[in-house]
């Protein structure tokens, strides 16, 4: 595999196609018990998905290196390998209020959907943290 | 018999035709090319508005394609396509302006439009018409507008086919959905 390109992985949740990258990723586990004592970010309530109905088919964790953190995804499709150049900026104006930094951009699959990427370190920020960074841009 | 002779200054036959000709010339009323735009006309919920054809850089068929859903953006992002590999946003107008929609589902084309460095699809039920018209058929036409939000973006109005036509400022569009 050439160490220029990035894995990601990719799933969908409320029909909507995300993508995680492979190198931000501690591990991925089955769900843990709530009082488990870690923390797990549901991602419907970090970005709001309006009047969509969000259920999880094979809920699983992805573990975000350097953070005590996991992720609610549903079901992993596969990992695909791109070029970071092919990779697009989302216009700001789409931008969560909340979350500006939950998505770095948007890749487009060899069918041609778009897939929504997803910054594993951008949405386990605290809105506090969300603050501090946007006072800094 | 007395001959004719030429009468001193007269006017000759000629010189007279010369005179008649070019008489003709200045009082000939030259029609005037009356100033026309070209717009792109369609509708939302039955109503017709427009775009001037300068801040439209395409018309997309969008009924069968996806419009991916980007949870966490503002209300009014219908979510993004890809339009011969390039990520296009799309915007639900019903939503930026405020209007009641009559069905779900009709919006079949989106028009891709720009002002300097913005660029967007708004999502449109039908495209009706692409037309030019009359300059001096625009009137100001913010009187027309049913909310606020349109108040602020109703750029001008005309009549066509006995039908109102809002026409919608795209830079002031810009601002709105980029503040």
């Amino acid at each position: 595999m050439n160490s220029s390109r990035w894995n990601i992985l990719l799933f969908h949740l409320a029909d909507v196609p995300f993508g995680v990258v492979v190198a931000q990723i501690m591990a991925i586990t089955y769900p843990v018990e709530a009082d488990a004592g870690v923390e797990v970010i549901q991602l419907p309530e970090r970005l709001a998905f309006q009047d969509r109905k969000v259920t999880y088919l094979a809920p699983r964790i992805v573990w975000v290196k350097e953070r005590d953190v996991g992720v609610m995804i549903d079901n992993p499709e596969r990992i695909v390998s791109i070029d970071p150049a092919e990779i697009q900026f989302l216009a700001d104006y789409t931008r969560s209020r909340r979350f500006p930094q939950a998505y770095f951009g948007v890749m487009l699959t060899p069918e041609g959907e778009p897939v929504l990427l997803l910054d594993l370190q951008g949405i386990s920020v605290t809105e506090t943290e969300t603050e501090t960074l946007d006072l800094l841009v | 018999m007395e001959e004719q002779q030429p009468i001193a200054g007269m006017v000759s036959r000629e010189q007279l035709q010369e005179w008649v000709k070019q008489r003709r010339e200045r009082t000939k009323t030259v029609p005037v090319q009356e100033q026309k735009v070209k717009m792109v006309l369609f509708s939302l919920a039955g109503v017709w508005y427009a775009f001037f054809c300068s801040n439209v850089r395409e018309i997309l068929d969008i009924s069968k394609r996806t419009v991916i859903f980007v949870p966490g953006s503002p209300h009014f992002i219908a979510g993004i396509i890809n339009v011969r590999g390039i990520i296009q946003s799309i915007i639900d107008p019903y939503r930026l302006l405020g209007l009641a929609r009559e069905k779900e589902n009709t919006e079949r084309h989106a028009i891709i439009i720009h002002h300097e460095a913005f660029q967007t699809g708004i999502r449109v039920d039908f495209i009706e018409e692409v037309m030019d018209i009359p300059q001096s058929a625009l009137q100001p036409g913010n009187e027309w507008a049913i909310n606020d939000t349109l108040r602020e973006l109703v750029h001008y109005a005309f009549t066509y086919r006995d039908r109102h036509v809002a026409v919608l400022d795209v830079a002031k569009m810009a601002q709105l959905i980029q503040r």
